[in-house]
């Protein structure tokens, strides 16, 4: 049974890196006008309500791992610890996303930027938050986080 | 033990479908429902730690010999942790209720607002499922169009 675990954990990981190989957007908050510093400052804050008002709460959750069969003349099922679940995600994330619409944002998703789409030319950030227009998508930072750009205005 | 959990927890979502059974304040709006809950889930998260046990189950072969074993593992302090959760709840003055979830017949294709007030229970209020796996209560006698 733990062979099978393995094998099970070892493909969810797999799509799960996949999965994010593959994503093909970029959740930002967006209110058009307003300066990158106070829409990360307006984020921050929210996420600290969140965590305070949300924080983990992690629960192991027991799952049958379908392991039934018949054996010396009786049917028998193995159960097994699959994985533990903050069950107060869910409820954070949707205040974080009701603070920021009290805020004035909407949650959006822009595009990533497709290689071809920036022909060579180099791109300054954003500094404020756009109007959601074909032009904008999301290249990687050094850092590892993502800013938009704006495709109509290059360098 | 565990067979039972099991069957238990096989009833106990059989139920689930035919009725829907919230913690219930009545007069709390959902911001404050939704709070209560979450403190009480940490609460309870660091109360009733996870208690991992680990049971080798005998198989026989035909001839009433060990053949061989299979190991299960659960949680002991699982369902304590949804009890102290539920009494939690109880002393922020909610209470398990039971609501019907509303047919097609009853709602004929109307609308309706979601309630976020928790008004008193009466036989108009019923709760729909959301396509997330959530749920939301409506009045009947209060269609939006």
């Amino acid at each position: 049974m733990s062979k099978n675990l393995r094998i099970i954990g070892a493909l969810a990981i797999s799509g799960l890196i996949l999965s994010g190989c593959a994503s093909s957007g970029y959740q930002a908050y967006i209110k058009p006008g307003t300066g990158v510093d106070r829409a990360n400052r307006d984020r921050a804050e929210c996420d600290i309500e969140a965590n305070r008002l949300f924080p983990s709460a992690n629960f192991p959750q027991t799952y049958p791992t379908g392991n039934i069969g018949y054996y010396g003349g009786g049917w028998v099922g193995g159960i097994g610890i699959v994985h533990t679940t903050d069950v107060n995600a869910g409820m954070r994330n949707q205040h974080r996303n009701q603070c920021m619409r009290v805020k004035g944002y909407e949650p959006y998703t822009f595009p990533n930027c497709a290689t071809d789409q920036m022909a060579g030319h180099s791109y300054a950030p954003l500094t404020r938050s756009p109007t959601p227009s074909p032009t904008i998508c999301a290249v990687k930072v050094e850092g590892g986080g993502r800013t938009l750009i704006d495709l109509s205005k290059p360098l | 033990m565990v067979r039972l959990t099991l069957s238990l927890a096989v009833v106990v979502g059989l139920a689930g479908c035919l009725e829907y059974t919230p913690m219930y304040k009545i007069g709390a709006d959902t911001q404050e429902t939704n709070v209560t809950r979450g403190q009480c889930n940490t609460y309870a998260a660091n109360t009733v730690p996870p208690m991992i046990i680990q049971d080798w189950i005998p198989i026989y072969g035909a001839n009433g010999r060990i053949v061989g074993h299979r190991v299960e593992y659960y949680d002991a302090n699982e369902g304590r942790r949804h009890s102290t959760v539920q009494k939690c709840m109880e002393e922020q003055g909610f209470q398990r209720v039971s609501i019907p979830f509303c047919t097609d017949d009853q709602m004929a294709g109307r609308s309706y607002r979601p309630i976020t007030n928790s008004p008193p229970l009466t036989g108009s209020i019923c709760a729909v499922k959301q396509p997330g796996g959530g749920r939301v209560l409506i009045d009947l006698s209060k269609p939006t169009n």
